[in-house]
């Protein structure tokens, strides 16, 4: 554990002395920023039209707000947020040459990736509290369901936590940071298509693969509900990412 | 954690150590032993498997045949105590550029399993042996090219390891700082086991205390600085300067009994190299021979091998058997 952390460590620190990690945590908060500002204008004229005819129900902040803004906002920023965040994390350590370092050092191949994802994981945490004025905001100021504001933003962690396993596996296969990124955007997209394919095959396959749908778990969460499935798929994808990672280490180091 | 060989002064075991990548060979089964407080010099050209044999000690690559053992751990089954009990410095000294030197020195010492309430004291001392005081608190990327590979060598100490593996540690240096380097790991000598790799003569007879010369994946020779210097595979070499050059007197040296050779070195005045025999005792010979011969015996003198001349030698017969 010490080990772990002490690779963990490192990297929330060498991420936040780089002006890159500025950039990345300015397009985070200001695209989250303004996609609410966005969400709380339309709603205003929308209430103006909800007015006009009467007896119909009355949409909620929750749902005209605050889940527009989980799905819309804070999932779609991930796309960019989690492969710059990621991209770094081993392919720098074979560029510079302190892989060498890493390896040599009396810390098992398991210690030195599950260092390098949790201090990932640990950087996204701290962007994403950075946009907690967004849900302190509706919940101080509006009547929005608390239920939903912590279940969504579970929901959008684990997926972030998702990409970045994803993205800490693609960042082992090279050692040019680009090239990480793309391959870890290419891996995010196969994951939400492959979800998008298994809802749409459950017509005629029975629904087989309605366990892969990263949408549908994402929805639950948004909808305030904590199933259990959802939390095994995102775990379980997460874990196999960070298996593959090590055996990639590993047969790097015995070729 | 058993050691597969027992506890003895031999802290570094490399037996028959093979290593090919795809179909080019680095290492043709290698053997050589480091013991306890020994500074080991592996000496070779560029290419000769130096830093291949270094990775497969520190657990980064394996061999393909052979084992290696490092205070009685297997480098391949027992990799993870090799690793405790090492300190290495790559070719390449590997620095996180952006943090500052004491920052990265602590965390090399936390992932190097120094407890909590020693960092503090081992970073200093470090620092301290490595002449890093001046520069601490400054970062790392930003450091001269001297500095860097200071700050290398106090990554590869931070944790007192037993063992040190320093792969070509004054590359790229200014004389002053080979200087000082150098004579940082001789001091290391007697409390710590170290190999180091060079290409550099020099280098070996200033720090280590024995060599093993390898070239193209062998070792061609494996002794003592002074045995080395002084065995004279070639036995040994007089110089001897005349006052004329005259016809006829290097055939005549080449006829007295124990001359091996006899070369004109170019230039004035001109000087004979006579190659002789191990124990040669026909000095006297030789000089009345010179004097007889009429062209004025001006100095006559037993020039000592160095390291270079059997360097060379070792590494041209080698290069002549694979040709």
């Amino acid at each position: 554990m010490r080990a772990i952390l002490a690779v963990a460590r490192r990297e929330i620190y060498s991420f936040f002395v780089s002006p890159a990690a500025y950039v990345v945590a300015t397009i985070f908060i200001v695209t989250v920023s303004v996609w609410f500002l966005v969400l709380i204008f339309q709603n205003i004229s929308a209430q103006l039209t909800v007015q006009l005819t009467p007896g119909a129900r009355q949409p909620t902040l929750t749902d005209k707000v605050l889940r527009p803004f989980l799905m819309n906002g804070l999932f779609r920023v991930l796309w960019l947020v989690a492969p710059l965040i990621s991209m770094r994390l081993l392919s720098e350590d074979r560029k510079q040459g302190t892989a060498d370092l890493l390896l040599s050092s009396p810390i098992t191949t398991l210690q030195l990736v599950l260092g390098k994802y949790l201090g990932a994981l640990a950087i996204m945490a701290i962007l994403f509290v950075a946009t907690m004025h967004i849900p302190l905001f509706l919940v101080l100021g509006g009547n929005v369901d608390r239920g939903v504001v912590f279940a969504g933003y579970l929901g959008v962690f684990l997926t972030a936590a998702m990409f970045l396993a994803a993205g800490v596996f693609a960042s082992s296969l090279t050692e040019n940071q680009i090239v990480a990124a793309l391959l870890t955007m290419a891996t995010m997209l196969g994951i939400f298509l492959f979800g998008k394919l298994a809802e749409a095959s459950q017509r005629f396959l029975g629904g087989v693969f309605t366990p892969f749908s990263l949408g549908s778990h994402l929805e639950d969460f948004i909808r305030g509900i904590l199933d259990s499935s959802g939390f095994v798929y995102f775990l379980s994808m997460s874990a196999f990412f960070v298996f593959l990672t090590q055996r990639t280490i590993d047969s790097q180091r015995w070729r | 954690m058993t050691p597969f060989l027992e506890f003895d002064l031999r802290m570094i075991i490399v037996d028959r150590l093979e290593k090919s990548y795809g179909g080019r060979t680095a290492l043709k089964g290698i053997s050589f032993r480091v013991h306890r407080g020994e500074v080991l010099g592996l000496l070779g050209p560029n290419g000769a498997g130096k830093t291949t044999t270094m990775k497969i000690l520190t657990g980064l690559i394996p061999a393909t045949g052979g084992r290696a053992s490092v205070a009685g751990f297997d480098v391949h089954e027992q990799s993870l105590e090799v690793r405790r009990r090492i300190g290495y410095l790559p070719e390449h000294p590997p620095l996180y550029r952006e943090m500052t030197v004491r920052g990265f020195l602590r965390f090399v010492a936390e992932l190097r399993g120094v407890p909590r309430s020693k960092r503090s004291a081992k970073v200093d001392r470090a620092i301290e042996q490595c002449g890093l005081a001046e520069v601490a608190g400054r970062i790392v990327g930003r450091l001269s090219k001297g500095y860097r590979q200071r700050v290398g060598l106090a990554q590869a100490i931070v944790h007192d390891p037993e063992v040190l593996i320093l792969d070509e540690p004054t590359v790229g240096l200014d004389p002053k700082q080979i200087v000082d380097i150098r004579s940082l790991v001789k001091g290391f000598g007697g409390e710590r086991t170290v190999i180091l790799s060079t290409h550099i003569l020099p280098e070996v007879t200033m720090t280590c205390q024995r060599v093993v010369i390898i070239t193209r994946g062998s070792i061609v020779a494996e002794d003592s600085i002074a045995n080395l210097t002084g065995r004279g595979e070639m036995g040994e070499r007089m110089a001897i300067t005349v006052a004329r050059d005259l016809d006829g007197v290097a055939s005549t040296l080449a006829g007295i009994p124990g001359v091996i050779g006899v070369d004109r070195a170019p230039g004035e005045p001109p000087t004979y190299h006579v190659s002789v025999e191990r124990g040669f005792s026909g000095k006297e010979l030789l000089s009345a021979a010179v004097v007889q011969s009429g062209c004025g015996l001006l100095e006559m003198k037993t020039v000592p091998e160095t390291l270079e001349d059997v360097f060379l030698d070792l590494i041209t017969e080698e290069h002549g058997v694979a040709a």
